[in-house]
């Protein structure tokens, strides 16, 4: 029987692990939610997740951005309050469905799955360049060095086998979908430069080395199908029933060949400007407004190839520890995001099952793309119909405009 | 600002864009300020942007001097001479006309004339072949014997002309009292009578008949009266075949009017000189430039006419004018007509005559003939031709000879003086100014300047200064130019200076007036010497004799609010400024000068309509200078502008700036000299609020 679905909670229990969850968090495996322990079974299931995570930039500025309003000094200034040298902001969504049937030890299983995830790194003076202008660099050098972008849109279908041994006291399972990947979009850019601002404003100069890769920007439609991969979910758990389990997760592991019609920019050039020499300014003077021209030759090499993006892999790796009759469950973590810019997190999670109906949760998360971040979690069950909700919002509460850290998920299946 | 602007799009809109645009609306854009801080421009204003139009000097200690100069006058060939349009009428009678020598005979036989003696007559017809004696007989008539030459006139009446009567005796016997008479057959006119006493035997006699005032038709008769002592009793050979033969031969026919098959002559051949109209100037070669020829021809003859005109003396290419035509034959009582122009550019003219020994001459040979056609026609000598042949708009681009003595009155005359167009000064003082004026001959004659006047307004102060000194009171010589070569040249100018300066004349004071107009006035006079040359004074059409003015100006002075005014066409392209919320534009002026500039910029829309201003009255500091007036460094001055939205919009529909500059020498009061490595270095740079979205 699985842990999921040991029953009693209370009201106390509730208050004391309100921060605690079961492994049900933003930018979960959704199958570790629909395995089960029993010898037959078979599940439709459905699962979207959306998170979005800093460590500079505000939930209010993200939503304002998001949302289209004035950004004025007030939002600014909260951003730049907790710039460092190295910022990160990341974004990940995923949707998708799949079936599972189990019968004895084996299993299959088939899932399609949409997802798209992008992560940046960004240097504090070019945020503060890019969001308040260069006149608070007089007589300095706005550091544009360490920006790093990676962002991709993909959808995968897999078809996979489980197998699941009983026959000891410690019981363990192991499921293994490799799949076949659309590439839809990908961008990925990394940069180091910097722009110095005379203290008379009479003279720039700018220094930028950029190098870019995106995919085929004439299609980027959800039917786009602008690069092809494969990539392989491993699932393996094991432990001892109603004492303690261990998780292992390795997600999207493999890559995407973008196509010939890929774009990729380098740009090496620095660039001193100090204004238009006029030879004699009592002749005629002719301003021309729109030079935007003549710097795309001067700045851009551009080019067309395919290239190969390594798809944002997961591993993630869990122990918990069953308590209370099964009931309360404890746990500890490690994760690590495969995309440059996240940083391995430590987890701790907890999870009471308040009925049979009703499982709630609370995780707490060190690393990633901010040094702190919690969500809650749920899992209602209604006979055959479960369904597990998780929203992460706490940070904003209790520690103010210290990060971003939105998200929201949802994991429902249909037992048969 | 822009650029900065469009460099900071592309790069950083870019990236940025990247990790944010995942997250946003789909609909609208995020927007948020940026203050931005971008130089506009640079420049270094030196002494030669501010004062235009002129030729700086620089020293080897870097003094600037400022050299000027400025047309005044010309004096070209029109004003010295033009040819005339010049036109030869003539109406040209026939000379002589000429006929066709004829000749025809008849014979009378003895056999004729013993038919017309009664009795012994028809004896001596019978003892024809025989030898016998014919008796004398007296005064035997042949009758009327037609004479019939139709096909060659049918009348003639002639002027002169003669007739020559040959009489053949070829009877056996003398023949005495012959008398012989000729009469148009139409109305028995006499045409002809004469009478020979005696004609021997075998004998020829010729009488010569003049013809003169009389009409000969193509049908006369002729009577021929004879007597004969007979064979004086001698026996002789009787042949009735013997005759008296009569030749008439008329010649040397100059008809009055003549109906005829006329021979191929000359009815009129003319070599004549005419003189082209030019005043004052006697020329012995020119050459043109532009100008026609037109020929008109009548004619009253019935005959087509061959008609010959040259003009000898007048070459293109060393080739004398020639034309060649045929007038049609005129319809009895009309004439016949032949008109056309000939271009006569780059045509020589030798204007010395057919001998070479005079002036302004043109020689012309006219020819008018008619050819052998062999068809009867009728010519009087009452037709004639009328030519008509007219020289127009003949302008020379060359002349030679002698071009005369003359006075040329040069009226008062008004140059703008464009150098000080824009500058004003409350107190301008120059030293050392040093002028001279030029007279640069390019003709080849001697004349003489009287300078009357030479007047500098300032029309802005409406303060006149007249130049005057001693320098002025003598009247200068000028001094012919030289062809070396001829034609086409080119002549060696002959200059011609008077200089001026402050030991001479109040130069100084001339143009510190800062004129903005010269007014000149003189009296030329032409070879004052006369002919000196023998007619070989020259003169080009693209030469004259000019006259300048230069002036060198030290820039050596001391002002008080020495005041430059220009405007300044701007072209601004109209650019979306609405998300440039404010700007502060910042004039950064370095100045190297010794000189307080006082500046004001005004901004005009295309009606020349002030719409706002930049600047206002605000002043950039002169530059330091030691106690030789030398200027040690550069004195920077800062003077901000800002710009709201209203005055930006102004900005992008200015047509048009006007600027204002007034300098005043430092320190005040003192002479101070500018340098050529003054400069005032202007940066503007500008801060602005930029609306993101």
């Amino acid at each position: 029987m699985s842990f999921f679905n040991n029953p009693i909670c209370t009201s106390k229990i509730f208050a004391a692990f309100i921060f605690c969850s079961l492994t049900i968090t933003v930018y979960a495996q959704p199958l570790t939610k629909v395995l089960q322990n029993d010898s037959v079974y078979s599940t439709l299931y459905g699962f979207a997740d959306y998170y979005g995570a800093g460590n500079a930039v505000t939930n209010k500025f993200m939503s304002a951005y998001i949302k289209n309003n004035f950004l004025d000094d007030e939002l600014k200034q909260s951003v730049y309050d907790n710039l460092k040298d190295k910022n990160k902001l990341a974004y990940h969504l995923e949707t998708g469905i799949g079936f599972i049937h189990k019968k004895n030890k084996w299993g299959w299983m088939v899932q399609f799955q949409n997802q798209a995830h992008s992560a940046s790194q960004f240097g504090s003076d070019l945020f503060r360049l890019y969001f308040g202008g260069n006149a608070q660099f007089k007589g300095e050098t706005a550091n544009l060095d360490n920006f790093d972008f990676n962002s991709i849109q993909f959808q995968s279908l897999g078809a996979g086998l489980l197998y699941h041994n009983t026959s000891k006291k410690i019981d363990w399972q192991l499921a293994i979908m490799p799949s076949i990947v659309k590439g839809q979009t990908a961008y990925k850019a990394n940069s180091d430069g910097g722009l110095y601002t005379s203290s008379l404003s009479d003279s720039l100069y700018f220094d930028m080395n950029v190098a870019a890769n995106f995919s085929d920007t004439a299609t980027r439609k959800f039917s786009a199908w602008n690069g092809t991969g494969m990539m392989t979910d491993i699932y393996f758990r094991f432990g001892e029933d109603k004492n303690w389990l261990v998780t292992i997760s390795l997600t999207n592991l493999g890559n995407v060949s973008w196509n010939a019609k890929s774009g990729s920019l380098l740009i090496d050039t620095n660039y001193a400007y100090t204004g238009i020499e006029i030879a004699n300014i009592l002749d005629s003077i002719t301003l021309q407004i729109n030079g935007t021209e003549e710097y795309k030759n001067s700045l851009l090499n551009y080019t067309t190839d395919n290239f190969t993006t390594t798809l944002p892999s997961v591993i993630d790796m869990m122990v918990q520890k069953s308590f209370a009759n099964d009931n309360l469950h404890l746990g500890i973590g490690f994760r690590n995001v495969n995309d440059k810019v996240a940083t391995p997190q430590f987890y701790f999670t907890s999870d009471y099952k308040l009925s049979s109906h009703l499982i709630i949760g609370a995780n707490l998360y060190s690393g990633g793309y901010k040094p702190f971040s919690a969500t809650l979690t749920a899992r209602l069950s209604f006979g055959k119909f479960f369904i597990a909700p998780s929203v992460s919002f706490l940070e904003e509460i209790f520690r103010g405009n210290k990060g971003t850290a939105t998200g929201a998920g949802v994991v429902a299946g249909w037992r048969f | 600002m822009i650029k900065y602007h469009t460099m900071k799009k592309i790069i950083f809109a870019f990236f940025i864009s990247l990790t944010f645009f995942a997250c946003r609306k789909e609909n609208g854009n995020p927007s948020w300020e940026t203050t931005n801080a971008v130089p506009l421009l640079r420049s270094s204003l030196s002494i030669d942007n501010l004062v235009t139009d002129s030729l700086l000097n620089v020293d080897a200690s870097g003094a600037i001097s400022l050299v000027y100069q400025n047309h005044l006058y010309d004096f070209r060939l029109d004003s010295l001479f033009s040819l005339f349009d010049t036109s030869i009428t003539r109406n040209y009678k026939l000379d002589s006309l000429s006929l066709f020598e004829q000749s025809f005979t008849y014979p009378i036989s003895l056999g004729d004339i013993c038919n017309k003696i009664p009795f012994i007559g028809p004896l001596i017809i019978s003892q024809n072949g025989n030898t016998v004696a014919i008796p004398a007989f007296p005064n035997i008539t042949t009758g009327e014997q037609a004479i019939n030459v139709d096909s060659l006139f049918q009348t003639i009446t002639l002027i002169t002309g003669f007739m020559d009567i040959t009489l053949t005796n070829g009877l056996p016997i003398d023949i005495t009292n012959l008398t012989f008479e000729l009469s148009n057959h139409s109305n028995g006119s006499l045409i002809a009578i004469d009478t020979f006493p005696i004609i021997l035997a075998g004998a020829t006699e010729t009488r010569t008949i003049s013809l003169a005032g009389k009409t000969i038709e193509g049908e006369m008769d002729a009577i021929l009266v004879l007597s004969s002592p007979g064979s004086g009793g001698n026996p002789v050979l009787i042949d009735t075949s013997d005759a008296i033969v009569a030749q008439l031969k008329v010649y040397d026919m100059h008809p009055l009017t003549a109906t005829a098959i006329w021979p191929a002559q000359d009815l009129v051949n003319k070599a004549q000189p005419f003189k082209l109209k030019v005043e004052k100037v006697q020329l012995t070669e020119a050459r043109l430039q532009s100008g026609y020829i037109v020929v008109d021809l009548y004619s009253t003859l019935q005959d087509s006419v061959r008609f010959d005109y040259s003009l000898p003396l007048a070459y293109f290419n060393g080739v004398p004018f020639y034309l060649q035509t045929i007038l049609p034959p005129a319809s009895p009582g009309a004439t016949s007509y032949f008109h056309q122009q000939f271009d006569f550019t780059g045509y020589r003219l030798d204007l010395t005559g057919i001998n070479h020994d005079t002036v302004n001459t043109m020689w012309q040979n006219i020819r008018a003939r008619i050819d052998s056609t062999g068809i009867m026609k009728t010519i009087a000598l009452t037709d004639s031709f009328y030519a008509n042949i007219g020289f127009i708009d003949l302008v020379p681009e060359y002349a030679k000879g002698y071009l005369g003595q003359d006075t040329f009155d040069i009226n008062p005359t008004t140059v703008n003086l464009d150098i000080f167009n824009n500058v004003n000064a409350d107190v301008f003082d120059l030293k050392d100014v040093k002028l001279n004026l030029k007279v640069n001959n390019g003709i080849g004659i001697d004349g003489r300047l009287d300078l009357k006047q030479l007047t500098s307004y300032n029309t802005k102060k409406n303060k006149t200064v007249n130049l005057s000194g001693a320098a002025l009171n003598n009247p200068f010589l000028i001094n012919r130019a030289i062809d070396p070569n001829g034609w086409p040249g080119p002549v060696t100018y002959s200059p011609t200076q008077l200089s001026l300066n402050d030991n001479n004349s109040n130069v100084s004071a001339f143009i510190s007036n800062l004129p903005d107009k010269i007014t000149t006035a003189a009296t030329l006079y032409t070879n004052p010497q006369g002919n000196v040359t023998n007619y070989n004074d020259f003169i080009y059409y693209k030469d004259g004799i000019k006259l300048d003015l230069d002036f060198e100006m030290p820039l050596n002075f001391m002002a008080d609010n020495l005041s430059l005014c220009d405007t300044v066409v701007a072209s601004i392209k109209k650019a979306d400024i609405s998300k440039i919320k404010s700007a502060v534009i910042s004039l950064f002026a370095d100045n190297g000068m010794p000189l307080d500039a006082t500046l004001s910029i005004y901004m005009l829309n295309s009606n020349n309509q002030i719409i706002d201003s930049l600047l206002h009255q605000r002043t950039i500091a002169a530059a330091p200078v030691d106690n030789m007036n030398l200027v040690t460094g550069k004195k920077l001055t800062k003077i901000d502008i800002a710009f709201d939205q209203t005055r930006m919009n102004k900005f992008f529909e200015t047509s048009y700036f006007i600027i204002k500059a007034s300098f005043t020498t430092k320190p005040a009061g003192q002479h101070v000299q500018i340098y050529s490595g003054y400069t005032i270095d202007i940066k503007l740079t500008t801060d602005f609020v930029y609306i993101n979205n």
